[in-house]
């Protein structure tokens, strides 16, 4: 009986870890998309001019970012559901989707590279924390669940 | 005809109306919103039409941008080049016309900004409006270069546009339409090709020597450009059937750039609104027919 309850203690703990080493990684591949999709609308204003929904809807991707802005094009209003930015980071975005596409070609160009810069800076400092964090939630996890076990016993 | 990039207040009043008869609608911030209904200006309540301003929706800032950013799907960069020249087009061809601030650089105009005031105009499609105008503008069944000649918001447009129909459906020749703003997306045809959202200098030239057509029509000529790539379509045994504005032959033939030598005809519409009725024609030589 105490075996059983020592795994189910370990499983617990790992399931915890893996939790929250993930939120690192939906961080990273949240601000990767946001930077990719940057570059596209900077290719897209400079070259063929879609509208963003026409953009939008040629993309395939459905990850957390791309959700949150097809949702903001079709329903016109923000809404995100995020355990991993903080809400400075929420408050970025949200600014990034009210004032893109907002002007002119020129306004928009300096605005998506201003905004690029940032994004890099984002991007660099979320997979930093992932490279960081991730394996070290991991091990915690496992670790923590071990001793438990072992008390267990 | 759709007009869901309207605010809902606004849409569920032009709803209570027959849109038929619904030809412009003029929002200006902070006052009435006013309608062309009928042929006559009035202002828009929540029941519909009033004479009473006191009655009156007033349009307010946010209104005007949210109208604009559901025109422009909140891309206003993928519009720059049409709200440089004063309007947007919607995507089933109603023309949007802009008032705000001009922005310059050193190379020019950049862009508008500060939206005030929007005049939205209804696009029609009459069926068979034109047909007194294209039984008289046919000799030896052939068709005659046509300028069709009124103030604004007589229906030149949308005579040409069921003229391109007639051509359509009577003749078995390419109709090139050359569409400066969009405001004849809802014509097709077998017969036709359309250049869209393009300069007359380019559509006029890359069109002749691209599309080969027999006939062009074009709304709206006004520049010495203008004047000149149609006198160029003209002299290459080209028909072209265009529009301009003016009142009577007397400003038409009093314009700076106006070329005597290019219409076999001139059609001055004489009533607001027209569709039903009121036009002279001119021959070559200015008298009537």
């Amino acid at each position: 009986m105490r075996i059983i309850i020592g795994i189910i203690l370990l499983i617990i703990s790992v399931l915890i870890g893996c939790g929250l080493a993930r939120k690192f990684t939906k961080r990273r591949e949240f601000f990767n998309s946001f930077k990719d999709f940057n570059l596209i609308i900077q290719r897209e204003i400079s070259y063929s001019q879609s509208s963003i929904p026409k953009l939008l809807s040629s993309i395939e991707n459905n990850d957390d970012f791309y959700k949150c802005i097809k949702r903001y094009y079709t329903n016109k209003e923000f809404y995100f559901e995020s355990t991993y930015l903080n809400s400075q980071e929420l408050n970025f975005f949200k600014q990034y989707l009210m004032q893109i596409g907002k002007s002119d070609k020129t306004s928009q160009g300096k605005l998506i590279e201003s905004m690029g810069e940032q994004l890099s800076e984002k991007l660099s400092v979320a997979t930093e924390l992932e490279q960081k964090y991730k394996s070290l939630y991991i091990k915690l996890s496992v670790l923590i669940g071990l001793i438990a076990f072992i008390v267990c016993l | 005809m759709s007009l869901d990039f309207l605010p809902i207040n606004i849409l569920t009043s032009l709803q209570k109306l027959n849109l038929d008869k619904l030809y412009e609608i003029r929002l200006r911030k902070d006052y009435p919103i006013k309608v062309c209904y009928e042929g006559i200006y009035r202002y828009l309540s929540k029941n519909g039409v009033t004479i009473l301003a006191t009655e009156s929706i007033i349009c307010n800032q946010q209104d005007i941008e949210n109208i604009i950013n559901n025109v422009t799907e909140q891309s206003i960069y993928a519009y720059n080049e049409e709200i440089k020249n004063g309007y947007i087009t919607t995507v089933n061809g109603i023309r949007i016309g802009l008032g705000g601030d001009c922005v310059y650089d050193n190379n020019g105009l950049v862009t508008l900004k500060n939206f005030r005031s929007l005049n939205i105009r209804i696009a029609h499609v009459i069926k068979n409006c034109s047909y007194k105008i294209f039984e008289r503008i046919v000799l030896n069944n052939e068709i005659q270069s046509t300028l069709i000649i009124s103030p604004p918001f007589y229906g030149k447009t949308t005579i040409l546009k069921d003229l391109a129909t007639q051509i359509n459906n009577r003749y078995n020749y390419p109709l090139l339409i050359i569409d400066e703003r969009g405001e004849f997306y809802s014509i097709s045809g077998e017969n036709i090709d359309a250049i869209r959202y393009s300069d007359k200098y380019f559509a006029f030239n890359n069109g002749l020597r691209a599309l080969s057509p027999r006939i062009i029509i074009t709304d709206e000529l006004i520049t010495e450009s203008d004047w000149l790539c149609a006198k160029s379509v003209v002299d290459s045994g080209v028909k072209i059937i265009a529009s301009c504005h003016a009142k009577n032959m007397e400003q038409l033939t009093g314009k700076k750039y106006f070329l005597n030598s290019i219409f076999d005809k001139y059609i001055v519409l004489n009533n607001y609104g027209f569709i039903d009725g009121g036009f002279t024609i001119y021959n070559k030589d200015f008298t009537v027919q």
